[in-house]
């Protein structure tokens, strides 16, 4: 293990209560002997973020840290960036974004800034819930969180015959004004949130 | 990190009195959250030994830190460990290891059971001149072979070997040869003798001089020729 996990470590030891750990050199030498048993590599949740970004999803720190510890556990015969990745790609497939399963979601938690959000104008059928057609899509910037961007859409007039979705997972282009193309954001996008579902639950 | 290894962490520093049994857990928990940050990839003793037990040889506690050593100096960040990694810094290793340099104290750490042993020894019972017309040259003659058990330490097995390599009051102008392989324990029960050289790993030789490490090729006390006069 490097020595700068090492002395971090020691670092973290010396915050606990009634702890001595003098002199730092010894247990520097007794940590540095135990982890010459082992080749590590280590991993972190800038990785995470990393892949994210790649594939502009949103993520948050303690859904990074979970990622990271799947990861840890599930391996078999060796950590690397694509295993970080495909998990990435994985957990972002299987994430109960609209919280139907699981406990609702902290939206403001996503500020990671791996992504751009795509917030797009939905006309919705009559009384069905279903989406009837996508009128216009907003770009909203990568340093806006996930709860910065619904609170925006919350600001919104409520319409009954409109609902607002924010998609992800493409690196979005705006024409101008920070107008996007619907049909790209349909094409390519994954609905993550939308106003008539999400903010029910 | 998983719990295993931060419980493990506050063990060592609790025998090492850097802290009572008392704050062990507080620690580990400490630890934990430390790591939470993090994934580790620990490739450890087992590891290297699964490894080195498919290759039949000789294996140590330091010669598994040394491989370890090696992977982590060579870890590219995105590519983490594999075993190819595992296999070319076991190579490494071979490569820089000298068997005949040992120290008996050094040879005795060979000691994890992971391979067996096999001494081949040409036959005594022949004189050099009768070998030489059977055969055209000596080190292909009349062949002996010995195995002995995995259990034995690399140093047990060195000792047994210079003891069959001992040459008795004789008119034979060639010493005694023997040679000590290391050869892959599933391998040893059903090899020839002639397939020890393919198979197997050369870790002592009766002509290897004990004192300049390199084989003399030549009777069996040759090596003195190398002992620094007094």
């Amino acid at each position: 293990m490097y020595d700068t996990y090492i002395r971090e470590m020691i670092d973290a030891i010396k915050t606990a209560d009634g702890v001595s750990v003098e002199p730092d050199n010894r247990l520097y030498d007794v940590l540095s002997r135990m982890w010459s048993n082992y080749a590590v590599a280590i991993f972190d949740v800038n990785d995470v973020k990393e892949a994210a970004e790649m594939n502009d999803y949103p993520m948050s720190l303690s859904e990074a840290r979970e990622i990271l510890f799947q990861i840890e556990e599930g391996q078999q015969g060796g950590i690397d960036k694509a295993a970080i990745d495909s998990a990435v790609e994985d957990w972002f497939e299987k994430f109960d974004w609209f919280g139907k399963e699981s406990n609702p979601i902290n939206p403001a938690e996503f500020n990671m800034k791996t992504c751009s959000w795509a917030v797009v104008t939905h006309t919705l059928a009559d009384g069905a819930g279903t989406v009837k057609s996508m009128q216009r899509a907003q770009l909203i910037s990568h340093n806006a969180s996930l709860g910065d961007v619904i609170d925006m859409i919350k600001a919104f007039d409520p319409n009954p015959a409109l609902a607002y979705g924010i998609y992800v997972g493409h690196q979005w282009k705006a024409e101008n004004d920070l107008k996007l193309d619907v049909q790209q954001v349909a094409e390519y996008g994954k609905l993550i949130w939308r106003s008539d579902i999400s903010l029910k639950a | 990190m998983t719990t295993r290894y931060a419980h493990y962490i506050a063990e060592i520093l609790n025998e090492a009195s850097f802290i009572t049994e008392h704050e062990r857990d507080e620690v580990a928990q400490l630890i934990e959250e430390f790591w939470k940050d993090y994934a580790m990839d620990v490739w450890d003793f087992q590891n290297v030994a699964s490894e080195i037990i498919n290759r039949g040889l000789p294996f140590s506690r330091g010669a598994s830190r040394e491989i370890l050593a090696e992977m982590e100096k060579n870890l590219d960040c995105d590519q983490g460990f594999n075993w190819d990694m595992l296999h070319n810094a076991i190579n490494k290793w071979l490569k820089n290891v000298s068997w005949s340099k040992m120290t008996d104290e050094e040879l005795a750490f060979f000691n994890e059971e992971s391979c067996a042993w096999a001494v081949v020894i040409n036959d005594k019972s022949k004189p050099v001149g009768e070998i030489s017309e059977t055969t055209p040259h000596r080190l292909h003659a009349k062949l002996e072979i010995s195995l002995l058990d995995p259990s034995l330490s690399l140093l047990e097995a060195v000792e047994f070997a210079r003891d069959v390599a001992k040459t008795e009051e004789t008119d034979f102008v060639e010493a005694r040869k023997a040679t000590l392989f290391a050869l892959a324990i599933d391998l040893a029960e059903s090899i020839e003798v002639d397939e020890i050289g393919e198979y197997g790993q050369v870790v002592w030789d009766s002509r290897d001089c004990e004192y300049c490490g390199t084989k003399h090729d030549t009777p069996n006390f040759a090596y003195h020729i190398c002992v620094p006069k007094e």
